[in-house]
């Protein structure tokens, strides 16, 4: 790709290998998308679920062929065919196993888009908190018309425990439901987030921040958009 | 007979009156009488002609305005922005339902970029943050 468009924003060389992104829903094949945009070869992606016909509405990166495909494998795939970069999936997010092999997650720049808050818990404190490599933790989290980022050096104690202090149980998470029990959710908010996420990153090694927290509402009736961290601990 | 004397046909009313306060020194003192309350009198036959006898102890009128309530202004932004006024007191998801016409079960509030207990007191001026806390990915 000719990246002369924001080559002088962002080098993604650095990042080659480098970034990982545990969670392929519609949140993270939105920011897979735009990462693998930025240029950014070999990216690392985690899922272990399949694509499914309902998947195809609000999770922008699959197309009806890549039904009964494992996320991973599709993502990877659609990816290359969009960028020419290759990709590495990780077809099982087994986080028992992957704390028995920390290695696999040794990655400077891990990105979380999974869809509870057990799973952000488990993989901050026991994969990614000083972890001895991982300097740029970014995750996301999405309700149907709002979302909230959080951008932190999880080697930084005072700001892993202010991230820590948004680890609310799953219990108290607000969620929109339709008529059948489904978590309600569409695809312009998580290509809103993944868009937040993709500027977190880039302002990170533009030198403008190391620690930020937004969330936003997207909805025309209660749009808003609060910085929910200060800029610096 | 003596005129002074009571008949039994004269009820006579019997103030009661406050019980009689004891001083730090033990000396008993009696304390202003706050209210008067009038026995029932013995039922009398419908011809006899009562005298109505008037207690002369004075009645202290009670306090009939109510102390005035203190108020407090909670600000909050983020999902909806505005400011409401509530008595002093008033715990702040309370408050904060009452201003978003919503529960506030899963609201995050912050307040200065912290993390803000929802069962807080507010007792001054205070503002917040409110977010919503979802997990979706």
């Amino acid at each position: 790709m000719d990246i002369i468009k924001h080559a002088s924003l962002f080098d993604p060389v650095p990042h080659d290998g480098q970034v990982a992104i545990i969670g392929l829903g519609a949140l993270g094949s939105a920011l897979a998308l735009l990462l693998a945009k930025l240029d950014i070869n070999n990216l690392h992606l985690y899922d272990s679920d399949v694509v499914e016909g309902h998947n195809l509405p609000n999770q922008m990166l699959y197309g009806t062929s890549d039904v009964g495909r494992k996320k991973a494998y599709a993502a990877a795939i659609r990816l290359e065919n969009l960028t020419g970069n290759m990709h590495s999936w990780h077809n099982s997010v087994d986080l028992e196993a992957l704390r028995h092999r920390r290695d696999r997650l040794r990655y400077k720049t891990v990105f979380v888009c999974v869809d509870s808050m057990n799973a952000r818990e488990r993989l901050f404190n026991g994969h990614v908190y000083s972890n001895g490599v991982t300097t740029t933790f970014c995750e996301g989290r999405m309700g149907l018309s709002s979302g909230s980022a959080y951008l932190i050096n999880p080697c930084d104690v005072l700001q892993a425990d202010a991230y820590r202090e948004d680890l609310y149980p799953d219990n108290e998470v607000l969620q929109e439901r339709g008529v059948c029990g489904n978590v309600l959710s569409i695809g312009g908010t998580a290509t809103a987030l993944a868009s937040c996420m993709q500027w977190m990153f880039i302002d990170k090694f533009r030198g403008l921040t190391s620690f930020d927290a937004i969330s936003f509402g997207t909805s025309p009736w209660k749009q808003h958009a609060v910085r929910t961290f200060p800029r610096s601990p | 007979m003596n005129d002074d004397t009571p008949t039994n046909n004269e009820p006579v009313a019997t103030p009661v009156v406050a019980p009689v306060a004891e001083t730090a020194s033990g000396d008993a003192s009696v304390s202003t009488p706050t209210e008067v309350v009038e026995v029932a009198a013995p039922a009398v036959p419908a011809d006899t002609v009562v005298d109505t006898v008037v207690s002369e102890t004075p009645v202290v009128p009670l306090e009939t305005a109510p102390a005035p309530v203190e108020e407090v202004t909670l600000t909050y932004g983020g999902m909806s922005e505005g400011s409401i006024k509530v008595p002093k007191g008033t715990i702040l998801s309370k408050a904060l339902a009452t201003a978003l016409s919503k529960d506030t079960t899963g609201l995050s509030i912050r307040s200065a970029g912290r993390l803000v207990a929802a069962g807080r007191v507010l007792n001054e001026d205070f503002a917040v943050t409110v977010t919503q806390k979802s997990s979706g990915g």
